[in-house]
């Protein structure tokens, strides 16, 4: 092969891994004060000057429950085993139309009260889905100064 | 025959005549006095009363210690004054000090009327309890007990914490313990039955001879007409009613006791005590063990 034509191949393979990546990498525009830290396939990172934080994460779900059963499930862990409270609950769709459910918790560590945004994805696939959880945490104040903010930024996850 | 050479009565000198009647009305009253005290280490104050009645009378008499008008035997009263039941009671005690009314001699000489509550067949008992109940739950436990002795008629006397003590009808004593050993584990028990119909019986006997004592009292004091024997009467009658009503206060509370048993009740719990916050178990699902605000805080 030619030197031409090496070259030129070495660039299509190159575009063809950077189309790749960049499909499956998470994506958000961050919400004022927020810096991504850690973008990665499925993962991203994301907090304050302060420490408020964004997770977002992407878990197969081989079994393909509904929304249904996963918003029971959650919320028999959460809040009956590690005692949150659930001080909001809602459904949500995001962008794409994939339905989701969105959680407003809430628990005490170390005398600080301490508030969560959760909001559960189930994006359907051919094999198995995909379970989307991006969550918000920060201490009472900062959650309510950030909160909506951060609601408009999960809606643009991909 | 003439009666001339008779010897002339000798008249008592004018003097003695109303020391005389002093001296009979002094003796009296502790005659009567004396009778409402049936037991000497009972009744102390009255014991020595009677013993002060008796030197007034030997003083009175011109300082003979010997009483010369009422004579003590024993409890009773023997003489011008003496009444049935007085000499039933020295009788009994000579015979049989722990002696019945149902033993006593028939006729006349029975010893009163016992018109008291008391039944000489019938035993009263003071029945009190302890017990230490081992139960899931103190609280629950301590409620449901309170709700269930006031439903036999009883009632709370007082409650500490997981020590909780009632009142409950004598007759339901037993059944309460019993119901007890089914709602949790006993850990002790203690259970004591005092038995007071001696005493009861006594008391009401005390109680009655002090009552006739006092009214025949008022009504000497109606005859009475020196002064010295009025306040002497009254200072007696006042002595009287406040053992009467002690008496009567003392067989009120031995009723009460008799009436309603006492029990008290320690709750111990065997349950784990609550935690702060629901013990987490981990969740059969991994991603949503994955999940939460502990998580996201340790992350990163």
């Amino acid at each position: 092969m030619s030197t031409r034509h090496s070259r030129l191949l070495t660039l299509v393979c190159a575009a063809v891994a950077v189309a790749g990546l960049s499909g499956c990498l998470t994506t958000m525009t961050p919400p004022p004060r927020f810096l991504i830290t850690t973008q990665d396939v499925g993962h991203l990172e994301a907090l304050t000057p302060e420490e408020s934080k964004i997770l977002v994460r992407e878990f197969a779900d081989e079994s393909q429950g509904s929304l249904t059963f996963w918003r029971d499930a959650l919320k028999a862990d959460l809040i009956d085993n590690r005692g949150y409270r659930l001080i909001e609950e809602s459904e949500v769709t995001d962008d794409r139309g994939h339905p989701g459910l969105r959680l407003v918790l809430e628990t005490t560590l170390s005398g600080h009260v301490v508030r969560e945004l959760m909001v559960v994805t189930v994006i359907p696939g051919l094999c198995d889905n995909t379970i989307r959880v991006a969550e918000f945490v920060a201490d009472r104040e900062a959650f309510d100064t950030d909160v909506d903010a951060v609601l408009a930024s999960f809606a643009t996850i991909h | 025959m003439s009666t001339a050479h008779l010897p002339a009565r000798t008249p008592a000198p004018a003097l003695l005549r109303p020391l005389w009647r002093l001296a009979l009305t002094v003796g009296a009253l502790a005659a009567l006095s004396g009778c409402a005290s049936m037991q000497k280490e009972a009744m102390a104050p009255s014991m020595e009363s009677s013993g002060d009645w008796e030197v007034l009378a030997a003083d009175d008499a011109g300082g003979d210690r010997r009483g010369t008008v009422i004579h003590f035997d024993d409890d009773a009263i023997t003489g011008a004054l003496a009444t049935p039941e007085g000499a039933y009671l020295a009788q009994r005690k000579k015979v049989d000090p722990a002696a019945s009314p149902s033993d006593a001699p028939s006729g006349g000489e029975q010893g009163g009327d016992e018109k008291g509550a008391f039944e000489a067949s019938k035993r009263l008992v003071i029945y009190t309890g302890s017990l230490g109940l081992m139960v899931p739950s103190t609280e629950k436990a301590s409620k449901a007990f309170i709700t269930h002795i006031e439903g036999l008629g009883g009632y709370l006397q007082s409650r500490n914490s997981d020590v909780v003590t009632v009142r409950v009808p004598a007759d339901r004593f037993f059944a309460v313990v019993e119901h007890l050993r089914t709602q949790g584990e006993v850990q002790d028990e203690n259970i004591n039955a005092n038995d007071v119909t001696k005493k009861v019986f006594d008391l009401e006997l005390r109680l009655q001879t002090a009552s006739e004592a006092r009214a025949r009292l008022l009504k000497l004091l109606e005859s009475a007409t020196v002064m010295a024997d009025v306040l002497a009467i009254e200072a007696q009658v006042r002595r009287l009613t406040d053992e009467i009503e002690l008496m009567k206060g003392e067989l009120r509370n031995l009723g009460d006791q008799i009436a309603f048993s006492t029990l008290t009740v320690r709750f111990f719990a065997n349950a784990p005590a609550p935690t702060p916050y629901p013990r987490r178990t981990r969740s059969r699902f991994p991603w949503i063990n994955q999940v939460g605000i502990e998580r996201v805080l340790n992350a990163f």
